[in-house]
């Protein structure tokens, strides 16, 4: 369980990042600012986000299924990685739940 | 009664899920045939491929079009970015076609005088601009759009602008500086990879859908189990 747990912090963390680089810094350049070339600068964020989005599903299903939580419980923890902080505090509490030994 | 419901919504979700996957992937296709070089096809008169009073086909946007008449007023258009970004007042007039109706044409990037005679106009046709480049004026277009342009003239009005790159008046050149422009690119916000990684996550989530009553039948038989 130790490693699923490992890998679904990993991943926790790295949406939780790629959440706030998107809301945070990619979509304002985009579409607050006209300027094309910090835009060029910003443009690895929304694809990156989209792959690590996708392995964070992965891990969050593998974790949820591992830990028998309800369907309910499965679905927010995959939702969590939407949302800019939503992803850290989900860590936080699968960290409180289950202690690494 | 309700394993149905479930089943309806599952296959709803999963429907769903699945279409906005191809949706993405047209998107990246889009994305993908925009950024081919533009193809210049043949000049061709104006009214072959637009009339007045009706809205610009596709397949007319870009084309370089050529048309003889007169011009009926002109005014200036600030706040217009050209190829080069650089930001200026266009010189703009309002041409009566032959037989026809009128358009308005972005003749320099310097003021001059109008021309009086017959005058034939070469130019790329664009589609009207949609926001305002600077604070709505009056004696000036606030963006590059006949409807703005009231009493114009008393023709029936065409659709678009052209961006002239060549005036003749009674057979002999007119000589100005012209703006130059790149042909409009309809554009589709994002990335090639973004699209195909939100494919990968939309056809995931499809999977996702079809593996959750799975997992809570398992898990009810696991609980059942262990009570």
């Amino acid at each position: 369980m130790n490693g699923v747990i490992k890998r679904y912090r990993v991943m926790a963390y790295a949406a939780g990042v790629m959440s706030l680089l998107l809301w945070f810094v990619e979509l304002p350049v985009v579409y607050l600012l006209d300027n094309p070339e910090l835009a060029d600068k910003v443009k690895w964020i929304p694809f990156v986000h989209g792959y690590v989005y996708a392995f964070y599903v992965l891990a969050a299903i593998h974790f949820t299924a591992r830990a028998r939580f309800t369907i309910k419980r499965m679905i927010l923890f995959i939702l969590a990685g939407t949302l800019p902080v939503a992803s850290f505090l989900a860590e936080r509490k699968v960290m409180r739940e289950f202690p690494l030994q | 009664m309700k394993k149905i419901s479930v089943g309806l919504l599952i296959l709803a979700l999963c429907g769903s899920f699945i279409r906005l996957g191809f949706w993405q992937l047209d998107r990246a296709a889009e994305l993908k045939e925009l950024q081919r070089p533009y193809i210049e096809q043949p000049m061709v008169a104006l009214t072959d491929i637009t009339q007045p009073a009706t809205n610009l086909s596709d397949s007319a946007i870009n084309r370089i079009v050529t048309f003889s008449g007169r011009y009926v007023s002109q005014t200036d258009a600030p706040g217009q970015k050209d190829k080069a970004g650089t930001i200026g007042t266009w010189l703009v007039g309002a041409f009566e076609v032959n037989g026809s109706g009128t358009i308005l044409v972005v003749r320099s990037s310097k003021n001059s005088e109008m021309p009086k005679g017959e005058v034939t106009v070469i130019g790329r046709l664009l589609v009207r601009q949609f926001e305002d480049r600077v604070a709505k004026s009056d004696g000036s277009l606030s963006r590059l759009d006949p409807s703005l342009w009231v009493g114009m003239s008393d023709l029936p009005i065409f659709d678009g602008y052209v961006v002239a790159t060549s005036e003749t008046l009674n057979g002999r050149k007119i000589e100005l500086p012209r703006v130059a422009i790149d042909p409009a690119r309809p554009s589709v916000p994002g990335y090639y990879w973004q699209h195909i990684s939100y494919v990968v996550i939309w056809w995931l989530m499809a999977l996702v859908v079809v593996f959750l009553p799975f997992y809570g039948r398992k898990r009810r038989n696991d609980t059942k189990g262990a009570s």
